[in-house]
Protein backbone atom coordinates (compact mmCIF):
# COMPACT_ATOMS: atom_id res chain seq x y z
CA UNK A 1 0.00 0.00 0.00
CA UNK A 2 1.25 3.56 -0.74
CA UNK A 3 1.78 4.91 2.25
CA UNK A 4 2.97 8.30 1.15
CA UNK A 5 0.09 9.54 -0.07
CA UNK A 6 -2.27 8.93 2.88
CA UNK A 7 -4.93 5.89 3.53
CA UNK A 8 -7.74 5.65 1.49
CA UNK A 9 -11.28 4.13 2.77
CA UNK A 10 -14.67 4.27 0.87
CA UNK A 11 -17.72 4.10 2.45
CA UNK A 12 -19.96 2.69 -0.06
CA UNK A 13 -23.12 0.48 -0.53
CA UNK A 14 -25.28 -1.28 -3.00
CA UNK A 15 -28.71 0.72 -1.91
CA UNK A 16 -29.14 4.14 -0.63
CA UNK A 17 -30.54 4.50 2.85
CA UNK A 18 -28.65 2.06 4.42
CA UNK A 19 -26.35 3.79 6.95
CA UNK A 20 -23.50 4.90 4.58
CA UNK A 21 -23.27 8.50 6.03
CA UNK A 22 -24.26 7.50 9.40
CA UNK A 23 -20.99 5.43 9.67
CA UNK A 24 -18.68 7.95 7.47
CA UNK A 25 -19.19 10.74 9.45
CA UNK A 26 -19.28 8.92 13.20
CA UNK A 27 -16.54 7.02 12.14
CA UNK A 28 -14.58 10.00 10.86
CA UNK A 29 -15.48 11.83 14.72
CA UNK A 30 -14.36 8.34 16.17
CA UNK A 31 -11.38 7.97 14.39
CA UNK A 32 -10.39 11.78 15.06
CA UNK A 33 -11.19 11.44 18.98
CA UNK A 34 -10.12 7.96 19.92
CA UNK A 35 -7.93 6.74 17.73
CA UNK A 36 -5.85 10.87 17.50
CA UNK A 37 -6.16 9.82 13.72
CA UNK A 38 -5.53 12.68 11.09
CA UNK A 39 -8.78 12.49 9.32
CA UNK A 40 -10.39 14.18 6.19
CA UNK A 41 -14.01 13.31 5.16
CA UNK A 42 -15.09 13.82 1.49
CA UNK A 43 -18.74 14.06 0.75
CA UNK A 44 -19.25 12.16 -2.52
CA UNK A 45 -22.31 11.37 -2.92
CA UNK A 46 -22.35 14.54 -5.14
CA UNK A 47 -26.36 14.52 -6.04
CA UNK A 48 -27.45 14.31 -2.32
CA UNK A 49 -24.72 15.37 -0.31
CA UNK A 50 -25.68 15.00 3.63
CA UNK A 51 -22.61 14.29 5.82
CA UNK A 52 -23.26 18.41 6.66
CA UNK A 53 -26.20 17.42 8.73
CA UNK A 54 -24.70 15.98 10.80
CA UNK A 55 -21.48 18.07 11.15
CA UNK A 56 -21.65 21.66 11.70
CA UNK A 57 -18.45 23.24 10.42
CA UNK A 58 -16.94 26.32 9.89
CA UNK A 59 -16.70 27.07 5.90
CA UNK A 60 -12.47 27.23 4.46
CA UNK A 61 -13.14 26.80 1.20
CA UNK A 62 -15.46 26.89 -1.79
CA UNK A 63 -14.14 26.67 -5.34
CA UNK A 64 -16.89 26.34 -8.43
CA UNK A 65 -16.41 23.02 -10.52
CA UNK A 66 -16.41 23.95 -14.13
CA UNK A 67 -16.31 20.88 -16.87
CA UNK A 68 -15.45 21.81 -20.75
CA UNK A 69 -17.82 22.38 -23.47
CA UNK A 70 -17.98 22.97 -27.41
CA UNK A 71 -19.41 26.67 -27.73
CA UNK A 72 -20.71 27.54 -31.30
CA UNK A 73 -18.89 30.42 -33.16
CA UNK A 74 -21.48 31.42 -36.11
CA UNK A 75 -19.18 33.59 -37.08
CA UNK A 76 -16.38 31.68 -38.28
CA UNK A 77 -18.92 28.48 -39.02
CA UNK A 78 -18.66 27.04 -42.23
CA UNK A 79 -21.38 24.77 -42.27
CA UNK A 80 -19.81 21.91 -42.81
CA UNK A 81 -21.69 19.55 -40.56
CA UNK A 82 -18.49 17.88 -39.51
CA UNK A 83 -18.92 18.65 -35.75
CA UNK A 84 -22.85 16.84 -36.06
CA UNK A 85 -21.10 13.68 -37.55
CA UNK A 86 -18.17 13.07 -35.50
CA UNK A 87 -20.66 13.47 -31.94
CA UNK A 88 -21.75 10.02 -30.56
CA UNK A 89 -23.93 11.28 -28.15
CA UNK A 90 -26.37 13.89 -30.22
CA UNK A 91 -25.01 16.60 -28.06
CA UNK A 92 -24.35 18.50 -31.53
CA UNK A 93 -27.79 18.99 -33.57
CA UNK A 94 -26.77 20.44 -37.31
CA UNK A 95 -29.77 21.88 -39.53
CA UNK A 96 -28.07 22.50 -42.62
CA UNK A 97 -27.89 26.89 -41.12
CA UNK A 98 -26.87 26.46 -37.96
CA UNK A 99 -25.34 24.25 -34.83
CA UNK A 100 -27.03 23.39 -31.66
CA UNK A 101 -25.03 22.65 -28.83
CA UNK A 102 -27.03 20.16 -26.13
CA UNK A 103 -24.62 20.57 -23.07
CA UNK A 104 -26.53 17.73 -20.68
CA UNK A 105 -25.67 15.02 -23.93
CA UNK A 106 -22.04 16.33 -23.87
CA UNK A 107 -19.31 14.20 -22.32
CA UNK A 108 -16.71 16.70 -23.39
CA UNK A 109 -14.65 14.55 -25.76
CA UNK A 110 -13.26 17.51 -27.59
CA UNK A 111 -13.81 15.62 -31.25
CA UNK A 112 -16.25 17.97 -32.28
CA UNK A 113 -13.85 21.22 -31.35
CA UNK A 114 -10.69 19.87 -32.72
CA UNK A 115 -12.09 18.18 -36.09
CA UNK A 116 -13.77 21.40 -36.43
CA UNK A 117 -12.34 22.66 -40.40
CA UNK A 118 -12.97 26.26 -39.23
CA UNK A 119 -12.26 25.96 -36.03
CA UNK A 120 -15.88 27.26 -34.78
CA UNK A 121 -16.53 25.26 -31.74
CA UNK A 122 -14.23 26.71 -28.77
CA UNK A 123 -14.39 24.65 -25.95
CA UNK A 124 -15.91 26.99 -23.19
CA UNK A 125 -16.07 26.91 -19.17
CA UNK A 126 -19.57 25.07 -18.14
CA UNK A 127 -20.47 25.11 -14.73
CA UNK A 128 -21.31 21.53 -12.93
CA UNK A 129 -20.98 22.11 -8.86
CA UNK A 130 -19.21 23.45 -6.29
CA UNK A 131 -16.82 22.03 -3.88
CA UNK A 132 -17.01 23.58 -0.18
CA UNK A 133 -14.68 22.36 2.61
CA UNK A 134 -15.04 23.02 6.47
CA UNK A 135 -13.48 22.42 9.82
CA UNK A 136 -15.25 20.23 11.52
CA UNK A 137 -15.15 21.08 15.54
CA UNK A 138 -15.70 18.49 17.58
CA UNK A 139 -17.45 19.15 21.57
CA UNK A 140 -13.98 18.27 22.95
CA UNK A 141 -11.95 20.72 21.04
CA UNK A 142 -10.65 18.11 18.15
CA UNK A 143 -11.32 18.91 14.57
CA UNK A 144 -11.35 17.29 11.08
CA UNK A 145 -11.80 18.55 7.75
CA UNK A 146 -14.78 18.22 5.89
CA UNK A 147 -14.70 18.27 1.75
CA UNK A 148 -18.26 18.38 0.01
CA UNK A 149 -19.28 18.58 -3.56
CA UNK A 150 -22.24 19.20 -4.38
CA UNK A 151 -23.50 18.88 -8.08
CA UNK A 152 -26.08 21.30 -9.88
CA UNK A 153 -29.12 20.74 -9.69
CA UNK A 154 -30.58 18.62 -12.98
CA UNK A 155 -26.85 18.16 -14.12
CA UNK A 156 -25.75 14.55 -15.28
CA UNK A 157 -21.89 15.16 -14.27
CA UNK A 158 -21.75 13.19 -11.12
CA UNK A 159 -18.56 11.05 -11.70
CA UNK A 160 -16.61 14.03 -13.20
CA UNK A 161 -17.76 15.79 -10.10
CA UNK A 162 -16.70 13.66 -8.30
CA UNK A 163 -12.95 13.31 -9.78
CA UNK A 164 -12.48 16.80 -8.95
CA UNK A 165 -13.46 16.70 -5.28
CA UNK A 166 -11.21 13.54 -4.72
CA UNK A 167 -8.51 15.80 -6.70
CA UNK A 168 -9.15 18.46 -4.43
CA UNK A 169 -9.26 16.36 -1.49
CA UNK A 170 -5.73 13.95 -1.38
CA UNK A 171 -4.08 17.40 -2.59
CA UNK A 172 -4.75 18.71 0.72
CA UNK A 173 -3.75 15.42 2.44
CA UNK A 174 -0.64 14.64 3.63
CA UNK A 175 0.49 11.12 4.39
CA UNK A 176 -0.14 10.64 7.94
CA UNK A 177 -4.18 11.56 6.69
CA UNK A 178 -6.75 8.95 6.85
CA UNK A 179 -9.18 9.70 3.95
CA UNK A 180 -12.91 8.84 3.71
CA UNK A 181 -14.88 9.00 1.33
CA UNK A 182 -18.64 8.81 1.98
CA UNK A 183 -19.62 7.46 -1.46
CA UNK A 184 -22.23 7.49 -3.84
CA UNK A 185 -24.98 4.87 -3.68
CA UNK A 186 -25.41 2.25 -6.35
CA UNK A 187 -23.15 0.04 -8.44
CA UNK A 188 -22.87 2.26 -11.56
CA UNK A 189 -19.62 5.03 -12.68
CA UNK A 190 -20.05 7.59 -9.38
CA UNK A 191 -19.29 4.73 -6.85
CA UNK A 192 -16.74 3.16 -9.06
CA UNK A 193 -15.50 6.29 -9.36
CA UNK A 194 -15.23 6.57 -5.62
CA UNK A 195 -14.35 3.34 -5.23
CA UNK A 196 -11.50 3.53 -7.64
CA UNK A 197 -9.70 5.55 -5.49
CA UNK A 198 -9.78 3.61 -2.55
CA UNK A 199 -7.49 1.26 -0.64
CA UNK A 200 -10.26 -0.48 1.19
CA UNK A 201 -13.98 -0.04 0.41
CA UNK A 202 -16.56 -0.67 3.74
CA UNK A 203 -20.18 -1.59 2.28
CA UNK A 204 -22.83 -1.00 4.39
CA UNK A 205 -25.68 -3.09 4.30
CA UNK A 206 -28.94 -3.86 6.28
CA UNK A 207 -29.83 -7.73 6.96
CA UNK A 208 -32.69 -7.51 4.75
CA UNK A 209 -33.45 -9.31 1.38
CA UNK A 210 -33.07 -6.43 -0.33
CA UNK A 211 -30.09 -5.80 1.71
CA UNK A 212 -28.64 -8.85 0.64
CA UNK A 213 -29.23 -8.37 -2.94
CA UNK A 214 -28.15 -4.94 -3.13
CA UNK A 215 -24.77 -5.57 -1.33
CA UNK A 216 -23.93 -8.93 -3.30
CA UNK A 217 -24.39 -6.15 -6.94
CA UNK A 218 -21.79 -4.10 -4.99
CA UNK A 219 -19.25 -6.70 -4.30
CA UNK A 220 -19.07 -8.09 -7.94
CA UNK A 221 -18.73 -4.40 -8.84
CA UNK A 222 -15.79 -3.75 -6.74
CA UNK A 223 -14.31 -7.29 -7.61
CA UNK A 224 -14.40 -5.85 -11.36
CA UNK A 225 -12.16 -3.22 -9.92
CA UNK A 226 -10.04 -5.54 -8.08
CA UNK A 227 -10.59 -4.02 -4.62
CA UNK A 228 -10.71 -5.24 -0.78
CA UNK A 229 -13.77 -5.42 0.14
CA UNK A 230 -15.63 -5.62 3.88
CA UNK A 231 -18.62 -5.26 5.39
CA UNK A 232 -20.37 -3.50 7.97
CA UNK A 233 -24.12 -5.15 9.14
CA UNK A 234 -26.27 -1.83 10.08
CA UNK A 235 -29.65 -2.23 12.02
CA UNK A 236 -28.05 -5.67 12.93
CA UNK A 237 -30.53 -7.39 14.80
CA UNK A 238 -29.84 -10.85 16.60
CA UNK A 239 -30.46 -13.83 14.83
CA UNK A 240 -30.55 -12.17 11.47
CA UNK A 241 -27.82 -13.56 9.67
CA UNK A 242 -28.77 -13.35 6.21
CA UNK A 243 -25.65 -10.97 5.86
CA UNK A 244 -23.12 -13.06 7.59
CA UNK A 245 -24.64 -16.13 5.59
CA UNK A 246 -23.55 -14.20 2.17
CA UNK A 247 -20.13 -13.08 3.93
CA UNK A 248 -19.33 -16.52 4.38
CA UNK A 249 -20.43 -18.21 1.47
CA UNK A 250 -18.30 -15.13 -0.99
CA UNK A 251 -15.35 -15.26 1.74
CA UNK A 252 -16.24 -11.47 2.63
CA UNK A 253 -15.05 -10.25 5.76
CA UNK A 254 -17.46 -8.29 8.15
CA UNK A 255 -15.78 -5.36 9.94
CA UNK A 256 -18.52 -4.57 12.52
CA UNK A 257 -21.93 -4.71 13.52
CA UNK A 258 -24.27 -1.35 13.88
CA UNK A 259 -27.20 -2.70 16.21
CA UNK A 260 -30.83 -1.63 15.35
CA UNK A 261 -31.83 0.91 18.08
CA UNK A 262 -34.74 3.23 17.60
CA UNK A 263 -32.60 5.29 19.72
CA UNK A 264 -30.12 5.63 16.75
CA UNK A 265 -33.01 6.32 14.31
CA UNK A 266 -34.02 9.15 16.57
CA UNK A 267 -30.82 10.66 16.82
CA UNK A 268 -30.18 10.42 13.57
CA UNK A 269 -33.62 11.72 12.17
CA UNK A 270 -31.89 15.54 14.09
CA UNK A 271 -29.02 15.00 12.54
CA UNK A 272 -26.84 14.43 15.13
CA UNK A 273 -23.78 11.86 15.80
CA UNK A 274 -23.97 9.20 17.40
CA UNK A 275 -20.67 8.88 18.52
CA UNK A 276 -20.58 9.71 21.89
CA UNK A 277 -24.18 9.38 22.58
CA UNK A 278 -25.29 6.19 22.30
CA UNK A 279 -23.18 3.29 23.52
CA UNK A 280 -23.84 0.62 21.38
CA UNK A 281 -22.68 2.62 18.61
CA UNK A 282 -19.45 3.13 19.60
CA UNK A 283 -18.55 -0.13 20.41
CA UNK A 284 -19.28 -1.07 16.56
CA UNK A 285 -16.90 2.23 15.49
CA UNK A 286 -14.11 0.98 17.57
CA UNK A 287 -14.95 -2.80 16.22
CA UNK A 288 -14.34 -1.69 12.75
CA UNK A 289 -11.92 1.26 13.36
CA UNK A 290 -9.97 -2.10 15.14
CA UNK A 291 -10.55 -3.57 12.09
CA UNK A 292 -9.46 -0.81 9.64
CA UNK A 293 -5.84 -0.60 11.70
CA UNK A 294 -5.21 -3.92 11.37
CA UNK A 295 -5.84 -4.17 7.89
CA UNK A 296 -4.51 -1.03 6.77
CA UNK A 297 -1.98 -0.07 9.27
CA UNK A 298 -1.07 -3.96 10.53
CA UNK A 299 -0.86 -2.56 13.85
CA UNK A 300 -3.26 -3.39 16.57
CA UNK A 301 -6.43 -1.60 17.56
CA UNK A 302 -6.00 1.66 19.55
CA UNK B 1 -53.28 4.22 -19.22
CA UNK B 2 -52.19 6.19 -16.16
CA UNK B 3 -48.69 6.25 -15.36
CA UNK B 4 -47.48 6.51 -11.28
CA UNK B 5 -44.07 6.27 -10.37
CA UNK B 6 -42.82 6.29 -6.75
CA UNK B 7 -39.72 8.23 -6.09
CA UNK B 8 -37.79 9.42 -2.73
CA UNK B 9 -34.98 11.06 -3.58
CA UNK B 10 -33.09 9.55 -0.36
CA UNK B 11 -32.76 5.78 0.27
CA UNK B 12 -34.41 3.52 2.39
CA UNK B 13 -37.40 5.10 2.74
CA UNK B 14 -39.82 2.45 1.76
CA UNK B 15 -40.07 3.19 -1.45
CA UNK B 16 -39.96 -0.29 -3.51
CA UNK B 17 -41.94 -1.75 -0.21
CA UNK B 18 -44.71 0.99 -1.48
CA UNK B 19 -44.33 0.08 -4.88
CA UNK B 20 -44.63 -3.59 -4.66
CA UNK B 21 -47.89 -3.31 -2.82
CA UNK B 22 -49.37 -1.23 -5.14
CA UNK B 23 -48.63 -3.73 -7.63
CA UNK B 24 -49.98 -6.20 -5.60
CA UNK B 25 -53.05 -4.42 -4.90
CA UNK B 26 -53.42 -3.59 -8.86
CA UNK B 27 -53.00 -6.89 -9.61
CA UNK B 28 -53.93 -7.58 -13.40
CA UNK B 29 -54.82 -3.95 -14.05
CA UNK B 30 -51.40 -2.59 -13.80
CA UNK B 31 -48.10 -2.80 -15.72
CA UNK B 32 -45.21 -2.16 -13.06
CA UNK B 33 -42.02 -1.12 -14.21
CA UNK B 34 -39.28 -1.24 -11.95
CA UNK B 35 -36.91 1.66 -12.99
CA UNK B 36 -34.48 1.95 -9.97
CA UNK B 37 -31.36 1.06 -11.63
CA UNK B 38 -29.15 1.16 -9.03
CA UNK B 39 -31.14 -1.07 -6.64
CA UNK B 40 -33.49 -3.22 -8.70
CA UNK B 41 -35.04 -5.44 -5.91
CA UNK B 42 -38.71 -5.48 -6.89
CA UNK B 43 -38.06 -8.67 -8.04
CA UNK B 44 -37.30 -10.13 -4.62
CA UNK B 45 -40.78 -9.28 -4.22
CA UNK B 46 -42.94 -9.67 -6.74
CA UNK B 47 -41.53 -13.15 -7.79
CA UNK B 48 -41.60 -12.58 -11.87
CA UNK B 49 -41.35 -15.40 -14.07
CA UNK B 50 -39.89 -14.29 -17.65
CA UNK B 51 -42.14 -14.43 -20.67
CA UNK B 52 -39.71 -12.49 -22.73
CA UNK B 53 -36.08 -11.51 -22.56
CA UNK B 54 -33.88 -9.39 -25.35
CA UNK B 55 -30.64 -7.88 -25.18
CA UNK B 56 -30.60 -3.60 -24.72
CA UNK B 57 -27.17 -2.35 -26.74
CA UNK B 58 -25.79 1.04 -26.09
CA UNK B 59 -22.93 2.95 -25.70
CA UNK B 60 -19.27 2.02 -27.28
CA UNK B 61 -16.01 0.98 -26.43
CA UNK B 62 -12.82 1.45 -28.66
CA UNK B 63 -10.77 -1.20 -29.45
CA UNK B 64 -7.34 -1.13 -30.90
CA UNK B 65 -6.01 -4.62 -33.03
CA UNK B 66 -2.92 -4.79 -32.05
CA UNK B 67 -1.83 -6.61 -34.94
CA UNK B 68 -3.16 -3.52 -37.34
CA UNK B 69 -1.61 -0.91 -34.90
CA UNK B 70 1.72 0.90 -35.77
CA UNK B 71 2.39 2.36 -32.50
CA UNK B 72 2.43 5.97 -33.32
CA UNK B 73 0.91 7.12 -30.05
CA UNK B 74 -1.95 9.59 -31.83
CA UNK B 75 -4.75 8.17 -30.32
CA UNK B 76 -3.23 8.87 -26.87
CA UNK B 77 -2.74 12.34 -27.56
CA UNK B 78 -6.83 13.14 -28.26
CA UNK B 79 -8.28 10.73 -25.68
CA UNK B 80 -10.18 12.92 -22.72
CA UNK B 81 -10.48 10.16 -20.86
CA UNK B 82 -6.89 8.69 -19.88
CA UNK B 83 -8.47 5.53 -21.41
CA UNK B 84 -5.77 4.50 -23.76
CA UNK B 85 -2.11 2.88 -22.58
CA UNK B 86 1.04 1.78 -23.95
CA UNK B 87 0.86 -2.17 -24.11
CA UNK B 88 4.53 -2.92 -25.53
CA UNK B 89 4.89 -1.64 -28.87
CA UNK B 90 1.43 -0.71 -29.08
CA UNK B 91 -1.73 0.74 -27.61
CA UNK B 92 -4.47 -0.99 -25.80
CA UNK B 93 -8.36 0.81 -24.33
CA UNK B 94 -8.76 0.57 -20.60
CA UNK B 95 -12.54 -0.73 -21.13
CA UNK B 96 -13.70 0.92 -17.76
CA UNK B 97 -12.67 4.34 -18.40
CA UNK B 98 -13.72 4.26 -22.37
CA UNK B 99 -16.10 7.00 -22.95
CA UNK B 100 -17.21 6.02 -26.76
CA UNK B 101 -16.87 9.23 -28.09
CA UNK B 102 -15.58 7.93 -31.15
CA UNK B 103 -12.22 10.45 -31.37
CA UNK B 104 -9.72 8.27 -31.40
CA UNK B 105 -10.72 5.59 -34.54
CA UNK B 106 -10.76 9.11 -36.65
CA UNK B 107 -6.91 10.27 -36.26
CA UNK B 108 -5.55 6.76 -35.86
CA UNK B 109 -3.67 6.79 -39.35
CA UNK B 110 -3.36 2.71 -39.78
CA UNK B 111 -7.56 2.61 -39.38
CA UNK B 112 -6.38 -0.02 -36.44
CA UNK B 113 -9.18 1.27 -33.90
CA UNK B 114 -12.68 0.21 -34.28
CA UNK B 115 -15.94 0.99 -32.28
CA UNK B 116 -17.74 -1.76 -31.07
CA UNK B 117 -21.40 -1.23 -29.62
CA UNK B 118 -22.07 -2.50 -26.24
CA UNK B 119 -24.48 -4.67 -24.61
CA UNK B 120 -25.57 -3.13 -21.74
CA UNK B 121 -27.68 -5.36 -19.87
CA UNK B 122 -30.94 -7.50 -20.61
CA UNK B 123 -34.79 -6.08 -20.66
CA UNK B 124 -37.47 -8.63 -19.59
CA UNK B 125 -41.03 -8.65 -19.79
CA UNK B 126 -42.11 -10.94 -17.10
CA UNK B 127 -45.56 -12.01 -15.33
CA UNK B 128 -45.53 -11.57 -11.22
CA UNK B 129 -47.12 -13.99 -8.78
CA UNK B 130 -49.34 -10.87 -7.98
CA UNK B 131 -50.58 -11.03 -11.50
CA UNK B 132 -48.69 -7.87 -13.37
CA UNK B 133 -47.20 -8.10 -16.71
CA UNK B 134 -43.65 -6.66 -14.75
CA UNK B 135 -41.09 -4.62 -17.01
CA UNK B 136 -37.60 -4.87 -15.27
CA UNK B 137 -33.97 -4.91 -16.52
CA UNK B 138 -30.80 -6.13 -15.44
CA UNK B 139 -27.60 -3.87 -16.17
CA UNK B 140 -24.42 -5.21 -16.73
CA UNK B 141 -22.07 -4.39 -14.55
CA UNK B 142 -19.84 -1.35 -14.84
CA UNK B 143 -22.46 -0.17 -17.25
CA UNK B 144 -23.10 3.27 -16.91
CA UNK B 145 -26.34 3.68 -19.24
CA UNK B 146 -28.84 4.26 -16.62
CA UNK B 147 -31.19 7.01 -18.06
CA UNK B 148 -31.42 5.11 -21.55
CA UNK B 149 -31.94 2.12 -19.66
CA UNK B 150 -34.69 3.59 -17.96
CA UNK B 151 -36.49 5.44 -20.68
CA UNK B 152 -36.02 1.79 -22.22
CA UNK B 153 -38.10 -0.30 -19.74
CA UNK B 154 -40.45 3.03 -19.79
CA UNK B 155 -41.23 2.55 -23.36
CA UNK B 156 -41.92 -1.17 -23.23
CA UNK B 157 -44.00 -0.87 -20.14
CA UNK B 158 -46.45 1.57 -21.95
CA UNK B 159 -46.40 -0.95 -25.04
CA UNK B 160 -47.25 -3.84 -22.54
CA UNK B 161 -50.04 -2.03 -20.68
CA UNK B 162 -51.35 -0.84 -24.27
CA UNK B 163 -51.60 -4.59 -25.33
CA UNK B 164 -52.88 -5.88 -22.25
CA UNK B 165 -55.12 -2.75 -21.86
CA UNK B 166 -54.18 -2.36 -18.94
CA UNK B 167 -54.94 0.84 -16.75
CA UNK B 168 -52.00 1.91 -14.52
CA UNK B 169 -48.32 1.77 -15.36
CA UNK B 170 -46.40 1.34 -12.01
CA UNK B 171 -43.02 2.54 -11.52
CA UNK B 172 -40.57 1.82 -9.20
CA UNK B 173 -38.46 5.40 -10.02
CA UNK B 174 -34.50 5.63 -9.10
CA UNK B 175 -33.14 7.59 -6.63
CA UNK B 176 -31.16 10.62 -6.76
CA UNK B 177 -31.48 13.74 -9.07
CA UNK B 178 -29.68 13.05 -11.70
CA UNK B 179 -30.45 11.67 -15.59
CA UNK B 180 -32.59 8.30 -14.15
CA UNK B 181 -35.00 9.90 -11.94
CA UNK B 182 -35.51 12.36 -14.71
CA UNK B 183 -36.10 9.74 -17.16
CA UNK B 184 -38.12 7.70 -14.47
CA UNK B 185 -40.66 10.91 -14.10
CA UNK B 186 -40.84 12.24 -17.39
CA UNK B 187 -44.34 11.82 -19.15
CA UNK B 188 -46.41 10.40 -15.76
CA UNK B 189 -49.58 11.38 -14.51
CA UNK B 190 -48.68 11.19 -10.78
CA UNK B 191 -45.41 11.19 -8.77
CA UNK B 192 -45.94 9.76 -5.27
CA UNK B 193 -42.91 10.66 -3.22
CA UNK B 194 -42.20 8.44 -0.25
CA UNK B 195 -40.12 10.63 2.51
CA UNK B 196 -39.32 10.00 6.12
CA UNK B 197 -38.75 12.84 8.86
CA UNK B 198 -35.03 12.84 9.26
CA UNK B 199 -32.96 15.88 7.91
CA UNK B 200 -31.45 13.68 5.16
CA UNK B 201 -34.41 12.94 4.20
CA UNK B 202 -36.16 16.13 4.16
CA UNK B 203 -33.10 17.52 2.32
CA UNK B 204 -33.51 14.96 -0.14
CA UNK B 205 -36.92 15.34 -0.96
CA UNK B 206 -36.43 19.37 -1.62
CA UNK B 207 -33.58 18.71 -3.81
CA UNK B 208 -35.65 15.78 -6.44
CA UNK B 209 -38.62 18.47 -5.91
CA UNK B 210 -36.77 20.76 -8.17
CA UNK B 211 -36.66 17.89 -10.48
CA UNK B 212 -40.31 17.32 -10.62
CA UNK B 213 -41.44 20.96 -10.61
CA UNK B 214 -39.69 21.52 -13.87
CA UNK B 215 -42.27 18.55 -15.74
CA UNK B 216 -45.36 20.47 -13.30
CA UNK B 217 -46.58 16.71 -12.66
CA UNK B 218 -49.24 16.32 -9.58
CA UNK B 219 -47.34 15.34 -6.59
CA UNK B 220 -48.19 13.31 -3.64
CA UNK B 221 -46.63 12.59 -0.48
CA UNK B 222 -46.27 9.43 2.12
CA UNK B 223 -44.52 9.96 5.26
CA UNK B 224 -43.17 6.60 6.22
CA UNK B 225 -41.59 6.17 10.04
CA UNK B 226 -43.53 9.33 11.03
CA UNK B 227 -42.84 8.81 14.66
CA UNK B 228 -39.24 8.98 14.31
CA UNK B 229 -39.53 12.31 14.68
CA UNK B 230 -42.82 14.15 14.82
CA UNK B 231 -41.49 17.34 14.44
CA UNK B 232 -39.99 16.84 11.05
CA UNK B 233 -43.23 15.42 10.54
CA UNK B 234 -44.89 18.11 11.30
CA UNK B 235 -42.52 20.45 9.02
CA UNK B 236 -42.55 17.97 6.42
CA UNK B 237 -46.54 18.24 6.49
CA UNK B 238 -46.47 22.16 6.23
CA UNK B 239 -44.09 22.02 2.98
CA UNK B 240 -46.42 19.70 1.56
CA UNK B 241 -49.30 22.27 1.94
CA UNK B 242 -47.29 24.84 0.99
CA UNK B 243 -46.32 23.39 -2.05
CA UNK B 244 -49.51 22.00 -3.23
CA UNK B 245 -48.31 18.20 -2.56
CA UNK B 246 -51.32 16.14 -1.56
CA UNK B 247 -50.61 13.91 1.88
CA UNK B 248 -51.57 10.80 0.78
CA UNK B 249 -50.75 9.06 4.10
CA UNK B 250 -48.29 8.43 6.80
CA UNK B 251 -46.85 5.21 8.26
CA UNK B 252 -45.52 4.85 11.60
CA UNK B 253 -41.64 3.05 11.97
CA UNK B 254 -42.80 -0.83 11.88
CA UNK B 255 -40.40 -3.91 11.77
CA UNK B 256 -43.29 -5.57 9.84
CA UNK B 257 -41.78 -3.66 7.05
CA UNK B 258 -38.72 -5.54 6.77
CA UNK B 259 -41.00 -8.75 8.18
CA UNK B 260 -42.37 -8.78 5.02
CA UNK B 261 -39.30 -8.24 2.90
CA UNK B 262 -37.40 -10.91 4.17
CA UNK B 263 -40.38 -13.13 3.80
CA UNK B 264 -40.88 -12.21 -0.24
CA UNK B 265 -44.30 -10.41 0.65
CA UNK B 266 -45.21 -6.79 -0.33
CA UNK B 267 -46.41 -4.82 2.76
CA UNK B 268 -49.96 -4.92 1.79
CA UNK B 269 -50.23 -8.70 1.64
CA UNK B 270 -49.64 -8.56 5.73
CA UNK B 271 -52.89 -8.92 6.41
CA UNK B 272 -55.26 -8.09 9.50
CA UNK B 273 -51.96 -5.26 10.16
CA UNK B 274 -52.25 -1.37 10.55
CA UNK B 275 -49.81 -0.82 7.30
CA UNK B 276 -51.40 -3.38 5.16
CA UNK B 277 -54.72 -1.52 5.85
CA UNK B 278 -53.03 1.96 5.17
CA UNK B 279 -51.39 0.61 1.95
CA UNK B 280 -55.01 -0.09 0.61
CA UNK B 281 -56.09 3.28 1.93
CA UNK B 282 -53.37 4.34 -0.60
CA UNK B 283 -53.69 2.65 -3.41
CA UNK B 284 -58.05 3.32 -3.30
CA UNK B 285 -56.38 7.00 -3.02
CA UNK B 286 -54.43 6.83 -6.37
CA UNK B 287 -56.86 5.05 -8.07
CA UNK B 288 -59.23 7.65 -7.97
CA UNK B 289 -56.92 10.90 -8.10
Amino acid sequence: MDMERGIRIAIASGKGGTGKTTLSVNLAAWLRVQAGREVVLADLDVEEPNSGLFLEGRLTDRREVFRRIPRWNKDTCILSGECAAVCMYNAIAFTGSSVMVFPELCHGCYACSDLCPSGSLPMVEDRIGEITAYGVELEDGNEFMRVEGRLDIGREMATPMIQETIGYTTGLAGPEQMILFDAPPGTSCPMMEAAKHADLVLLVAEPTLFGRHDLSLAVETLRVLEKEVAVVINKDRPGETIIDDYCSKEHVPIAGRIPHLTEAARQYSKGSLLFGKVPQVDRALKEVAGFLEGRIFKTSPA
Amino acid sequence: MKQIVIISGKGGTGKTSVSASLAYLAGSRAVVADCDVDAADMHLVTAPQVLERRDFFSGYEAVIDPEACAGCGDCVEVCHFDAIIPDGDVYRVLPLECEGCGYCPRVCPVEAIEMKLLKAGEICVSRTRMDNVMVHAALKIGSDMSGKLVAEVRKEARLQAEKAGAEFVIIDGSPGTGCPVTASITGTDQVVLVTEPTLSGMHDLKRVLEVVENFGIPAGMIINKADINPEITEELKRFAEEKDIVLLGTFPYDDLFVEAVNSGRSVAEMEGTEPARGMKELWGKLEEV
